[in-house]
């Protein structure tokens, strides 16, 4: 499983240390631990978040805001016990005290809090958890992507932007799965019909979609990540239920609209960020990274991107000293750095306060089917516990 | 409603009768030779990769699928002569480490060779989109398809078990082991045919199904388990058995998917369940296993072992 995973990750330390012997007379580089999943059926995330950091870095020549960085990855298997043990190396006998990565909850949650206890300061580049927003924030803690609810909260300002009358849910048992489904739930103006519940990791939904042919929904909230909405969507296809908008967030990126092709055409999706989002910060990130790696970045790989510059700017503001961590989180608060989203800002409780743009299906030219950028549904969105936080 | 419960009939009948496919060639190597084989679910792997990645390639389903039978079968040969072969003296704990590994090896190098992402796979134009049976009925074409060849198999497996030698031979062998042995047959040849037929058959499900399913590395560690739990219900060794099991464990996962939740719903509150609901569903399979287990310890159609 780690054979594709370690391969670029050495390559990659071998480069970075190359370029920073070149200037290590200069200033010694500065650590960065990029604790993130990149093994096992979720690896797909982190792939895309580490490679859209490091070709950040790359255009710099293994700098981020003209100071030299030391990036060291490793591969947690979306497992929180090895998460713990890499956390504790990389404090204890690497001296890291500058965190990002960490792609799934549960992760998150079992190592964030130690990293923040050492002092070190931890930048989410995926869903921040509720558990670490509103009244539990740290001043040490910072979200680039979105706020733990906002997925959920934008699939609902989709619908009702659509003027969706009512609707069936669909998501697996567990907390994530529940955590949106409440977030969309509170945000969806129209009716629920009826909530569906179904196994984590299931592959066979033929009594859940004979449920939703019954009850005819206007569309579907689905909250089934991975192989969970690819197996969902080839069997919806099948049914005798003609064209059903199913909302799904962030779940359902451009690679797998490409795998699935015509039975993803009803997708709904919503994200901060689309490919086609039209700055000259993001048309330059989807240039460089398809010549790069020879495919589109997903929304996950713009959080690792501007992640990246957002640590360059921290770093361009302190030169490089990140000793002084309240000029480190001063700098990072500033978030001065050309965003692909156009325009960063931070909220209160340090999540970003940001757009959120709704996107639907089609084909292109060469006949894949990719999503759209279908207009705006947020505005400087935040999170809705931003003012629980006192610090 | 009537059209609901006919439907969900045939959801019952095709996940029952694809469950089947699986365990068929399962259930004959645990109890012909006694082999705990885990394994079982990365052939099934193998053969929706294959399907996919042939028939992606030439265009054509049926290559796809003839290229799967041949691929699991020779895959399963290999891991006879190589592996499987050492571990019959050996005791389920060793069986268990060695499969499990070889499910690690087959995941890894699934990864390896595709990637992490599922790949992409269309169902045949023929076979794709709803089969209209009246005005409010219809049923998808694919799955009806599923339900055809799962009668099909087993049809033809009930007549190779019970009207061929191969299949005589095969059956005592799964009861009397070493009488067939001392009349002279080759049981290391048994042994090899049989395990080659079963992963052959666990690559035909495995390639079946790969339309519906995202196809990808790991996508059949889940279903060995509820494999497994069949061939319990149905009595180890037993392909009768293994087919009433599988319909059996297809009708109950439905029930519990469709019927309990609207059961409960109009008799508690919604909040309890809901709760109760999705953890009743989640164990129904197994509820129906330890009800089993109590009435007839070795399975509904256990040979003497």
């Amino acid at each position: 499983m780690g054979i594709s995973a370690v391969k670029p990750h050495l390559a990659f330390l071998s480069a970075a240390l190359a370029i920073g012997a070149s200037v290590a007379h200069a200033q010694s580089p500065v650590k960065i631990g990029l604790i993130t999943t990149l093994s096992t059926a979720g690896g797909a995330l982190g792939q895309d978040m580490r490679d859209a950091f490091q070709l950040a870095a790359k255009e710099e020549g293994g700098k981020l805001g003209g100071v030299p960085v030391d990036l060291m990855v490793a591969d947690d298997g979306l497992n929180p016990n090895t998460a713990k043990d890499i956390a504790e190396r990389m404090l204890q006998h690497d001296g890291i005290r500058l965190f990002t990565g960490i792609i799934y909850t549960n992760v998150t949650l079992a190592i964030v809090p130690d990293l923040l206890r050492a002092g070190a300061v931890v930048i989410q580049n995926n869903t921040g958890p509720v558990e670490l927003d509103g009244k539990n924030c740290n001043p040490n803690l910072f979200g680039s992507a979105w706020h733990g609810e906002a997925p959920g909260e934008s699939a609902a300002a989709a619908a009702n932007a659509r003027n969706t009358k009512q609707l069936m849910t669909i998501v697996p048992n567990y907390t994530s799965g529940l955590e949106q489904r409440g977030a969309f739930k509170r945000g969806f103006k129209g009716q629920i019909l009826d909530d569906i519940l179904v196994k984590l990791n299931q592959t066979d939904y033929a009594a859940e979609i004979s449920q939703i042919k019954l009850r005819r929904p206007e569309g579907i909230y689905m909250f089934l990540p991975g192989g969970m909405g690819i197996s969902f969507m080839r069997q919806l296809h099948q049914a005798d239920i003609g064209d059903i908008p199913m909302y799904a967030a962030t779940t359902v990126s451009e690679q797998v609209t490409a795998t699935v092709g015509e039975a993803a055409r009803n997708v709904v999706g919503s994200a901060p960020w689309t490919p086609d989002l039209d700055n000259p910060a993001s048309r330059k990130f989807v240039a460089e990274f398809r010549e790069a790696y020879k495919r589109t970045p997903t929304v996950y790989a713009a959080n690792g991107y501007d992640t990246a510059k957002l640590i360059g700017s921290a770093l361009a503001a302190t030169r490089g000293d990140i000793s002084n961590i309240a000029a480190v989180r001063k700098a990072i608060l500033a978030a001065k750095f050309d965003s692909v989203r156009g325009k960063f800002a931070f909220g209160a409780s340090q999540y970003p306060v940001e757009d959120w743009y709704m996107t639907t299906v089609s084909k292109d030219a060469s006949g894949t089917y990719v999503p759209h950028n279908a207009g705006k549904v947020l505005t400087a969105h935040g999170s809705p516990y931003a003012d629980q936080c006192k610090f | 409603m009537a059209a609901f419960a006919f439907e969900q009939s045939l959801n019952a009948i095709q996940l029952g009768l694809t469950l089947f496919l699986l365990t068929a060639g399962l259930t004959l190597t645990f109890g012909f030779m006694g082999v705990i084989n885990l394994a079982h679910g990365s052939v099934y792997m193998i053969g929706a990769y294959v399907l996919a990645a042939v028939s992606l390639r030439t265009g054509s389903f049926l290559i796809g699928i003839a290229a799967a039978l041949l691929t699991t079968g020779i895959i399963g040969l290999l891991l006879e002569l190589s592996l499987v072969r050492r571990l019959y003296r050996r005791g389920h704990l060793d069986q268990v480490l060695a499969t499990f590994a070889v499910i690690l090896i087959a995941n890894g190098l699934t990864t390896w060779l595709f990637g992490r992402q599922p790949i992409q796979l269309d169902i045949p134009s023929y076979l794709s989109g709803p089969l209209r049976l009246t005005a409010d009925l219809s049923y998808p074409k694919y799955r009806a398809f599923l339900i055809a060849l799962g009668v099909a198999i087993a049809v033809l497996l009930h007549i190779v078990m019970g009207r061929t030698r191969v299949g005589m031979r095969v059956r005592a062998g799964s009861t009397h082991r070493e009488l067939v042995r001392a009349l002279g047959v080759d049981v290391r040849g048994l042994f090899a045919l049989v395990f080659g037929l079963g992963s052959m058959l666990a690559g035909f499900a495995g390639a079946l199904i790969a339309p519906l399913q995202a196809v990808e590395a790991g996508m059949g560690d889940q279903i060995v388990i509820l494999a497994f739990v069949v061939i319990v219900i149905g009595g180890v060794g037993s392909v009768r058995g293994a087919f009433f099991a599988s319909l059996m464990v297809g009708i109950v996962d439905t029930l519990g998917r469709v019927v309990l939740p609207f059961l409960l719903k109009s008799f508690t509150a919604p909040a309890v369940s809901t709760a109760l609901s999705i953890g009743v569903s989640s164990t129904a399979v197994y509820l129906l296993m330890a009800a089993v287990l109590i009435v007839r310890p070795a399975g509904l159609f256990a040979g003497r072992a």
